[in-house]
């Protein structure tokens, strides 16, 4: 014996309808092309400078080792790499090192003071995103022994990770995604990578390896580079949410 | 952090924020698909592709102390209605469930139970009328409330109800002892 409305409301999970998983982006195009609507929300901008930042730093201090390796079948974007290795490293206890992107920093100063003083601090040019469904920036961290400069920023639904790249080093940051699916994709017209579930990330050693102690699990993430800097978004769930905020940065 | 109301995405939306449209579509695509595939069937995507389009060009009309998603799904309904209409195979209105997982062990059997269950259930569905089947695909396959079915259906909600009603009572009727009156 089954409840019927119980049992509707279970099969309408299980609709054999047409997976629309590119629909938003077709609907998009559809009516960019009808020549109705800006691109780019004209109230972003007002949202973020109005809003009330919260102070939230990051002391966790990264430890950067160059990683030399050759990998055939190597995957990556500008400064970070993605392999799929069988087993996964195992996420190390928290020490002082964290991956960027960790959240659980103490808060010591505004998140635009922190952002102007990282401006000084990296040898390229920070960009932001300007959708307002980012929300407002809550915390800003630079790590400066990453050559060129490393910088994440922390919004209240994801972070973004904007690293210096530079094609003549090795990546500085390893995926390990396992079995994970992973989906190249483009992000405002450059090549990227939408890896859509939860991964190992890590930095790389001088020989190649994962340092183990700097290991962390990582949401859904969308990579690209542009200009000489890598792009990293973590934590939003799906693609068509991390375009939108990727589409915006600038 | 606090998900960007309906209200607040619609108002940058008819200003013509793509964006703020696009998040609105991510919002609401799935139960406006589910809704379309009751009503259209296989004509569900393209229904709905329709719906998002016209959506965003009658922003102008919409009513900002209105709720959003009773009016979004009116146009999807609308639209799929008019598919329903003009499809010339009736067997594609055909409602299916997907194909039962792939299972092994204890838990087998109890998903090939669960999933006979919904064959079954579907069957039902689409041996209703279509005023019963789309006002089930209202309030169960897209999630609305009695009183936004309602104002899909342009119907007082004791006439939502009321049709509800007779839908759950053909359905009982179906599937017999199988389910609890």
């Amino acid at each position: 014996m089954i409840d019927l409305e119980s049992a509707l409301t279970e099969l309408a999970e299980h609709l054999d309808h047409p997976e629309a998983e590119h629909s938003a982006a077709a609907l998009r195009e559809r009516l960019v092309a009808t020549g109705r609507g800006a691109r780019h929300p004209r109230r972003a901008r007002a949202l973020l400078a109005a809003a009330a930042l919260l102070a939230v730093v990051s002391t966790g201090v990264v430890a950067i080792a160059p990683a030399r390796h050759a990998l055939a079948d190597w995957l990556g974007i500008g400064a970070v790499e993605i392999r799929t290795p069988r087993r996964l490293p195992v996420p190390a206890p928290a020490t002082g090192r964290t991956v960027p992107g960790a959240t659980g920093s103490p808060p010591t100063a505004t998140a635009t003071k922190r952002l102007a003083a990282a401006r000084k601090a990296v040898h390229f040019s920070i960009a932001t995103p300007h959708s307002r469904s980012a929300g407002p920036l809550a915390a800003v961290d630079v790590d400066r022994r990453v050559p060129g400069g490393l910088v994440t920023l922390a919004y209240p639904r994801f972070t973004l990770v904007e690293i210096a790249t530079d094609p003549a080093r090795p990546p500085l940051l390893g995926k390990a995604v396992g079995g994970a699916a992973i989906e190249q994709v483009r992000v405002d017209g450059e090549a990227g990578i939408w890896v859509p579930s939860t991964h190992e990330i890590a930095f790389i050693d001088r020989s190649g390896n994962y340092e183990t102690d700097t290991v962390r699990r990582a949401g859904p993430v969308l990579l690209w580079e542009r200009a000489g800097v890598t792009y990293r978004i973590e934590g939003l769930r799906t693609l068509a949410e991390a375009q939108i905020i990727a589409r915006s940065i600038r | 952090m606090d998900r960007i109301s309906d209200a607040e995405l619609v108002a940058d939306a008819r200003r013509g924020d793509i964006d703020a449209f696009t998040l609105l579509v991510e919002r609401y695509r799935h139960p406006a698909l589910r809704l379309a595939y009751g009503i259209a069937g296989d004509e569900a995507e393209d229904a709905v592709q329709d719906a998002f389009v016209k959506t965003f060009h009658k922003l102008h009309t919409f009513r900002p102390n209105s709720a959003f998603r009773p009016w979004l799904f009116t146009i999807v309904a609308n639209e799929a209605r008019n598919r329903r209409r003009s499809m010339s195979r009736r067997a594609s209105l055909e409602l299916r469930v997907r194909a039962q997982p792939q299972a092994t062990g204890a838990a087998s059997d109890t998903i090939a139970v669960a999933h006979e269950q919904r064959r079954r259930l579907i069957a039902a569905v689409n041996d209703l009328s279509d005023p019963h089947r789309e006002v089930i695909a209202l309030r169960f396959f897209a999630g609305l409330s009695e009183s936004e079915t309602a104002e899909v259906l342009s119907c007082p909600v004791g006439t939502a109800k009321s049709r509800l009603s007779r839908a759950l009572d053909a359905l009982r009727t179906t599937l017999g002892k199988e389910v609890t009156r």
